[in-house]
Formats: C-alpha cells, structure tokens, sequence
C-alpha cells in the first residue's frame, strides 16, 4: 500500500522527517519497504501482508493514528463529525433498495446523487489518487477512491441513468450470469458470488468491481453511490474464483469497520457537492442487518508484565492502551480495556501484550534465558547417525548435494521410469517440478552430467526424502542414501557400502545379485527397472531376519522379492549397482556410473555404536594363500562364506588376486589360546580344498607356504 | 698370553674406533664378544692355565671386554650423532612445492550450518525432532490459527497435492504435532526442507530449510524469547552480532516480531553484502498464540511458550556471503568444494 506523507499530515502535526516516519512504522508496525519523492510530496510503500490482520491500517487515518501514538501528537479525526452528519433530500428521483442475501452483505448504505458535473479532476485530486497508485478517471471515480484511501472503506458509484428499474437488488450471482466489468472483461459469475444487480441484470461485482454497464462517463447527470460492507470470506473466495484482485477487495477480505460505511459515504457526498456540484436526490438508505459494539478485554497486570518480562506500572500500561485510542479502567490488578471498533485484531490478553509491547519497545525488553527444570538426555538416532554418515561419507571424499525431491516427467522418463502412481502437485508452477520422486537416483546423475566436464572423477551423496503413494491414499516417505562414483568402480562402492555398514556396527549382510526385481511391488509393478545394469547390481540384503519371532514390519522394504510380512522375512538394506548405459547415455554421460543406494530407515534400525572386546591374540597367526582354478561364473564371496564355515580357527579370508579363472585367497589362522602346530593347520587346510574343490567343482593350484 | 690378550685389545680398539656404521659396529661386537668372538674363545682356554694365572688373566680379560664394551658405546654414539651432520643437505626437500592431500569430500553449506544450530540448541537443552515433509491443512495452517480463506494464507505461497495435503510451507507445522503429545515443560527444535510455491530468483527458492524452535512452560516470557535468539544467533554468526527486534505479523504468535541481525560482515556500519544498510533480516519469532497452544490441548492460562524459526539456508547465505540461493541445490561442485 502506498501512503502519502502530506495526506497524513491532514491528520496529525507532525514535524519528523519521512526518514523519521518510515523507521518508526517499521519498528512498531510494519516494514516500510520504500519512501520516493513526488515534489514535495514523499510516498511511503508498506508492505501489505504485515498488516493483514489490521484493516484499519489500509488507509491514512489508520496510519496517522499509529503515528499519534508513536510521536505523541493529537489526532484530528474526522469520523465523530461525518458519524453525525444528517443529509436532507433536494430534488426526489425514484429509487429502491433491496438486499437479499444480509449474511453476506451485513450494510448497504447508498444514496441517488443528481446534478452531477462529470469533469477530469482538480490537480490536487489527481495527484492524490495517482501518487497513492491509482489511475485518475474522472472528479467522481477519483473521489470514491480518494475516500476509500483516506479512511479505508471502498466506495462505488453507478450511472443512475443506466439502472434498470431504478433499483439495487444485492443478491448472489445466478447460475451462468455474465458480467463484462470496468476493465473490459467478460466475467463468468458462480453462484456464491454476491452481485449488486439492478431489475435485471448485475451491475457490479460486490466489493470487487463495477459494471461496464453502468459505468461513470462524461454523460452521467445522476449517480447511485453505495459504501457498503461485504463478508470478507465470501470477497476472498469470489476474488479467488475471479482471479482478481483490486484496491476494494484488497480492504475487504482484511474485514472491514461495520461502522465506517456512513460516514465513509458522508465524506463523499461532501467532496461530489463541492468538486462536482452535486445534489441529493434520495434519502440515505442505511440497511444494517448486523451490529458492532465496542468489547472488554480483561487483563492481569502482573500476568502482562511476567508475559513480556517488563516491570511497568499499572499507570504506564493504562497510557499505552489510552494512546491507542483504548479505553481502559482500572480495578486491583486487572485492566478492563474497551476495544474500539476498528481495532478487530484485539480480542484476547496476548494481543493487549502486544500492543503494550510494540508501544513500549521490543528493544526496551530486557534480554533474559528460560529458567526450569532440567530434562532427561535422549538420543536421537536419526539425527546422530544422519551427522555420522556424512561426516564419514566426507571423509572417504564423496561431496554433500542436495536436489528437488519435485521433478518433471522429462527426467523421470530419462532414468527408464514413468510418471503413472506418482504423487502429483495440483499447482505447480513449472512442468519440472510437478512429481515427487521415488528415488534420488536421476537427480544424481544429472548432477554427474552437469560435472563431468569439469572434474575427472565425481564422488556425490545425497541423503534426502523419497515420496510414495500407497494404498487408501497414504502418502509414505522414506529417507535415502545415495552416493555415485564415476568410472569402473563396482567394487570399490561396494567396498564403500560395506566399511560404511560395518561402521555403522552392522555385520550381518550379504550382496546378491538381482536381476530386475526390485523396488517395492508398489513401484516396481507400475515402473519397470531399466535403470540398473542387469549384470552388475547388486542387493544388500540382512543375512538374518530380524523379525524372527513376530511379523516383519517392513512390509514395503524396496529391496526384497517377497512380501509377506511373515515372521523371519528377510530385509534388504539398499542396493549396489552400476548405472544402465542406455540410461547413462540419455543422460549423456559419458563415463560409467557406479551407485549404492541405501533405506536410511532400515540401517539406523540395524546400527549401534556398542562394540564387544575381544582379546587381543596373544599367540602368532599362520598366513598362507591357496590358489584355485574355478570355472566360469564362480561366486567368490561363497567360495569365502564356505571357507570361514569350515572351521573357527580360521579368522580371515581374503581374496588375494583372481586371475582369468585362479582365484588366490589369503587364508589366516589363529588359535586364541596357543600357538597352531603345522600338523593342526594342515589338517585344517585339507579340509579346505576337499571341501571347495567338490562344491564348486574347482581345482587346488598350487600350494603356497 | 698376557702379550695376546693386549694385542687383541689394541687391535679390537682400533678398528672400533674407526668404524662409521652401525651395522659394522654390530659385526664387530660378534668378532669380540660374540658367541664365538676372539675374547669368547679366549677365555675358554682359562681352566687350561695355573690357578695363580688364571686369576691374573681372567681379571685382564674383563678389564679388556669392558674396555671394548665401552669403545663400542663411544662409537656408537659417535656414529649416532655424527648421522645428523649433512643430512640437510644430503636429504634437502623443496617444503613449499605442494602437499599431496588425501581426496576429502565436502559437506553442503546448508547442512553444516543444520550442524551448528543443533550444536546451541542441544546445548541449550532442546531436543532435536524431525517430521515429515508433506503434511495436512491442519497441522500447517490451521492448527497455527489460519483459518482457511483467511488472508494471512497469502502470507505462504502453497503447493498443494490434495484439497487438505500439502508439502509443508514451514517447520512451524510440526508446532502442534509435537506440543499434543508432550507435556510442559518442554524444549524442541525441528530442522527440516520446507516449500513454498514460488518462482525461483537469486533470493527466492521453492525449497529451502527451516529450522522451528519452540519452548513452553511456566512463566515463559517474550524476554527469555530474546536471550534465546541472542544465544543461538551469536553462537552462529559470532559473539559480535546485535539484533533488533521490530513488529511483525504471524497469527501463530503475538506478540509478534521479525529480527534483524546486524551484517556479521561489516558488524553493522554498512557494506555490500547487506545492501549498505548495517542489518539483515534473519527470522520472524514471538509468543505462541493462545489458540495455538489450546489447539495442542495445553491450557494457556497455566503455561506460555514461545516460538521462532531460523532459516539455516538462509543464515548460509549471509555466514558465508552467498548470494545466490539456488547455488545449495544446483549440485555444481565448483560451488560445493568451497566449503
């Protein structure tokens, strides 16, 4: 809203500077965003929202009453009189009233004004209304906004001549009523919209906007002018349907004073008898269907000065209250404090401690802590871990991003997936941001594309939310861990995973190769999984279900095939895999991409920080490596697990080197409590290859000391 | 055999003295005192002789093995210390060509400050919750005492998925969540992604963090609320920061109050970062509404809380100089490696 320094002057004698003004709007009231000259003129620019709740402040008496309060200066205020006014009838022209629906039209007040001498404005008419913002049109369209800027109540003023019937029907819109209003468009009405109609047609949009049908020309003699007051609802939703937003309905979605209506009106009749010469040709219909009297607010004073942590008097809290035009009686320890009508923001204890505090100073409030009683430490596992696993994740030299969890069908199409199942915005602003993603992946790699030309190789993660629709219309979100490494790295992410999980104090899980049944059945029945290469991804799965003696929860785990909630149900934990090329090429990367993506939910519900000492091995290790000739296809990692199986003397397994089809493991054995003999070890390493030279049909190499 | 034994002691000194190695001086320790060294073998032929000579020869000989003892020592030392000598020249390195440094990660801006906030809330008591990121009308607008169709909606721009579900527009949303289900006294803080249906520019963005925090209990006071964000904000931007608290308007709280705090750049005197005017606006915070805490069944005659909700994207911006917000979510590790 713009609010002109010399209008508020009309108001208040005030002698600070704009600069001086503005800053203290700002500080007690709202943000003055901007002050620019107009000659001599200087126009503040208030921000709107900041007074939303306060109606009275749309206007410059609003704002010139603040101002007295700020600067201690008297206030003249013009309502008392124009409250009184009374206007005789001088030349009777036929004219009726009629409102229909008085919920949503709680007062209509209008009179039919003749003689009119319709002319461009007076110089300091029009500079008024264009300085606040406003196109000048004609002396009466510019006194109806000039008042509505003064006071803060929308005025309207129609071509008597062209009412049909000579009479104002307010009524709501019928079914397919068209209405081409002041700005030249035909407007669709429904029929929760009010409508100030004549006989037969509607004439004006309530609160909103007039009629082209009976719009204000050089040729208007009579006038019919209404300042009326509308329920701020009802304004709001039809201004919402309409799509349009004015000056009037700016005002009346806040909700407007019930009692400014007449004198808003008077004030207008005094300026069209001076500036356009004319004359009464109706008495003043004032249909008020609802009232509005002043109301009491009850306040402790000891409970004010607790609430804001100030020590004043019941005597400086009272001269506050007074200064804003607040009436306030005094009895004990309570303030009885009468609200004034244009003050509907006040209506419980909190709301006098505000304006007590804006008044006094937030400044001037002390700077205190909290006192109370202590509560217990809790942990909170998400949050811990979340901090762990970046830090980690830093530390190994993967780099922190965060992407849109809205994405576009374009994008969602790239990575192999489609856009049926997803939860959708229903107003989005652009068609790259209308889905939620159900996973990070595609936003990960077109950050990869986005580098690559600039970095050789790309370590990113992300842990961010998932979205998806499930069944009845439950929306379920999940947390995920993704991170991508470029180039041929499978093994080197896996191994990523792995120390991350063991860190994470997690050992019990095993990587099995997938084909393409992953993802939950949700999503996987409605998106087929192109985006995996199909011979080197892997599934992170729990080696034992921790669900063993009740139904498993995880019911929607994304990485399992089964899913049946039964008891000692396997859970996966993500998913390790490189990136299909076909999807990698429409992304146009030209490197291969290696992924994990991890269930952030199901590894904190496996992870602890506790850990069990062992002793640390007095006795010397035996290391020796057996080389095998396995044939094609060989899983290493269960040649390992069957090799650990064998015998607990065996601590560690390592895969020393694979060579076309030898594989070379590292073989340690200890006895925690003596040192092995030869005779033990070898009977133990005969065991060995008898066991996998027979499962997995490999053959012993050679033997290495 | 007296004229032996001083033949092998000047002969053993001899060449100790003038050994430079350790290794050498190993080998000659074996030559003499070792198993089967000289003054060893020596010695076994003691039982051979005449007690009389015995005594005589045996004490010489262990006067000769202290001696060779103690030249071993010396040299030993010798060698040891004259190692260092030339050594600067002999083993120089260039000190200011680069280090090579292990390929370290970087963590999103956004995030550590995320960090440091929960650092001073957690320290300051709060207990740290998350929730969820799409969310009904009630718990983000009505419940915090916007009714629907009323203006102060305006306030938000909102997406919307359903006719009553919405990705949330602030971490405020989780206000009466979280109060219904505790009770008083009580200290939460709430980080989180929030949205807001708004076209994106250097100081817009659509999605962005919040990070709520909220106290209610008995004689909590709009003082105790300034102490609060002086801690928190100094604990971020530096023990130097001023604030200044001016009249706001938020229907979850009244009173109500938008904070700036002065440019931890220029320490309020003016510069480029803060378009010269010394100050910044950093949040809005105020005293819980009475609705509000009525809507989370605390009766707020008995207690009073209040509430204030940091942006850590937005404290990014003005702690590191940032002034573009669409740099946190751009991916672009040109920007990202900075931090």
């Amino acid at each position: 809203m713009l609010v002109s320094y010399h209008w508020l002057k009309k108001f208040i004698p005030i002698k600070a500077n704009p600069t001086q003004v503005a800053e203290k709007i700002t500080l007690n009231l709202v943000e003055v965003e901007s002050i620019t000259k107009r000659g001599e003129d200087s126009i503040f620019e208030i921000e709107n929202k900041g007074i939303t709740n306060r109606p009275d402040c749309f206007s410059h008496l609003g704002i010139a009453r603040e101002l007295a309060v700020y600067f201690n200066l008297p206030l003249k205020d013009p309502l008392i009189k124009l409250q009184e006014k009374k206007l005789g009838v001088e030349k009777k022209l036929p004219f009726k009233v009629k409102v229909s629906d008085t919920k949503l039209c709680p007062r209509y007040n209008t009179l039919v004004l003749t003689d009119i001498k319709v002319s461009p404005s007076p110089k300091w008419l029009r500079s008024a209304v264009e300085n606040c913002g406003l196109r000048s049109i004609n002396n009466v369209v510019d006194i109806t906004n000039y008042v509505m800027l003064e006071l803060g109540q929308p005025l309207h003023a129609f071509d008597y001549q062209k009412i049909e019937g000579k009479e104002i029907i307010v009524r709501r819109a019928k079914e397919d009523e068209e209405i081409i209003t002041l700005d030249g468009i035909k407007r669709k009405l429904a029929k929760n919209i009010l409508v100030i109609a004549d006989a037969e047609k509607p004439i004006g949009i309530a609160g909103i906007i007039g009629g082209k049908n009976t719009e204000i020309t050089k040729s208007t003699k009579t006038i019919v002018l209404e300042s009326a007051n509308f329920n701020r609802v009802n304004n709001r939703l039809a201004s919402k349907f309409l799509k349009l937003r004015t000056e009037a309905s700016t005002r009346f979605e806040k909700g407007q004073e019930l009692n400014l209506t007449y004198p808003a009106l008077m004030r207008a009749v005094e300026l069209l008898k001076e500036l356009a010469g004319a004359k009464t040709a109706s008495k003043v219909f004032d249909l008020q269907f609802s009232k509005i009297q002043p109301w009491q607010v009850k306040v402790n004073h000891s409970w004010l000065n607790q609430f804001l942590g100030i020590k004043l008097t019941i005597k400086e809290i009272k001269s506050i209250l007074e200064k804003l035009l607040l009436k306030t009686a005094v009895q004990e320890d309570f303030l009885f404090v009468t609200i004034s009508t244009f003050r509907p923001d006040l209506t419980v204890e909190a709301d006098i401690a505000e304006e007590v505090a804006r008044i006094y100073g937030y400044d001037n409030i002390p700077i205190t802590l909290p006192v109370g009683e202590m509560k217990p430490a809790k942990l909170n596992k998400e949050i811990f871990w979340k901090k762990q696993i970046k830090q980690w994740l830093a530390n190994l030299g993967f780099t922190e991003v965060y992407t849109y969890p809205l994405i576009g069908q374009e994008l969602i199409e790239k990575a192999g997936f489609k856009v049926e199942g997803r939860l959708k915005l229903l107003n989005p602003l652009t068609v790259e941001r209308e889905y939620f993603r159900t996973t990070l992946i595609p936003s990960i790699l077109e950050v990869i594309a986005k580098n690559q030309n600039f970095f050789k190789e790309i370590k990113v993660f992300e842990m961010g939310r998932i979205f998806l629709k499930r069944a009845k219309g439950k929306i379920e979100e999940k947390i995920m861990l993704v991170g991508a490494l470029t180039g041929e790295k499978f093994y080197q992410v896996k191994g990523v995973t792995e120390a991350l999980l063991n860190e994470m104090g997690i050992e019990d899980f095993k990587f099995t190769q997938v084909g393409f049944k992953i993802y939950d059945t949700i999503v996987s029945k409605i998106f087929k999984l192109n985006l995996w290469h199909p011979g080197r991804t892997a599934a992170v799965m729990l080696q034992n279900s921790p669900y063993k003696n009740q139904d498993c929860p995880s019911k929607n785990n994304l990485y399992k095939d089964n899913h049946s909630g039964k008891k000692g149900e396997k859970i996966g934990l993500g998913i390790v895999g490189e990136i299909h090329p076909s999807v990698l090429e429409k992304f146009g990367i030209d490197d291969r991409v290696t992924v994990f993506e991890l269930d952030f939910e199901e590894i904190i519900k496996q992870a602890t920080t506790t850990r069990t000492y062992t002793a640390i091995p007095k006795y010397p290790p035996i290391v020796e490596d057996l080389a095998f000739l396995v044939p094609e296809k060989t899983l290493v990692g269960e040649i390992i697990k069957e090799i650990k199986k064998l015998n607990n003397l065996v601590i560690k397994v390592e895969l020393l080197d694979r060579y076309q089809n030898t594989r070379t493991f590292r073989i340690t054995y200890q006895h925690p409590k003596r040192t092995l003999t030869d005779r033990e070890v070898k009977e133990i390493r005969e065991k060995i290859i008898n066991k996998i030279s027979k499962k997995f049909r490999a053959e012993i190499k050679k033997q290495q000391a | 055999m007296e004229e032996r034994l001083i033949n092998l002691k000047n002969e053993a000194l001899a060449i100790i003295l003038e050994t430079k190695n350790l290794q050498d001086l190993e080998k000659l320790r074996q030559r003499f005192l070792g198993r089967k060294g000289s003054l060893t073998l020596f010695l076994k032929e003691l039982p051979s002789l005449s007690v009389s000579k015995r005594q005589h020869i045996g004490r010489l000989a262990n006067n000769i093995k202290k001696a060779i003892e103690e030249a071993l020592e010396m040299t030993r030392k010798k060698i040891v210390s004259q190692k260092g000598r030339g050594l600067a020249e002999k083993e120089w390195l260039d000190v200011t060509a680069p280090g090579i440094k292990p390929q370290i990660g970087h963590i999103n801006p956004v995030t550590q400050i995320i960090w440091e906030l929960t650092e001073a809330f957690e320290k300051m008591g709060y207990q740290i919750i998350e929730g969820p990121e799409i969310e009904t009308d009630w718990y983000n607008f009505e419940a915090l005492n916007i009714p629907k169709h009323h203006p102060a909606r305006d306030l938000q721009d909102t997406f919307w998925l359903t006719e009553n579900l919405l990705p949330r527009t602030h971490t405020s949303a989780m206000q009466v969540k979280v109060m219904e289900k505790l009770k008083p006294p009580f200290k939460i803080a709430v980080p989180g992604w929030v949205y807001r249906s708004e076209r994106e520019d250097a100081t817009h963005a659509f999605y962005f963090t919040h990070y709520e925090g909220f106290t209610v209990g008995k004689n909590i006071a709009f003082s105790d609320l300034k102490g609060t964000l002086y801690s928190l904000l100094r604990y971020v931007l530096g023990e130097k920061i001023k604030l200044k608290f001016r009249a706001s308007y938020f229907p979850y709280v009244e009173p109500c109050a938008e904070i700036s705090a002065s440019c931890p750049r220029c320490q309020g005197k003016g510069c480029s970062s803060c378009g010269g005017s010394g100050w910044l606006e950093i949040l809005g915070a105020g005293m819980i509404h009475p609705v509000v805490l009525k809507n989370a069944k605390i009766d707020p005659k008995e207690y009073s809380g209040f509430a204030f909700c940091p942006g850590p994207t937005r404290l990014a911006m003005i702690k590191y100089d940032i002034p573009d917000i669409r740099l946190f979510t751009s991916g672009d590790l040109k920007f990202l490696n900075q931090f």
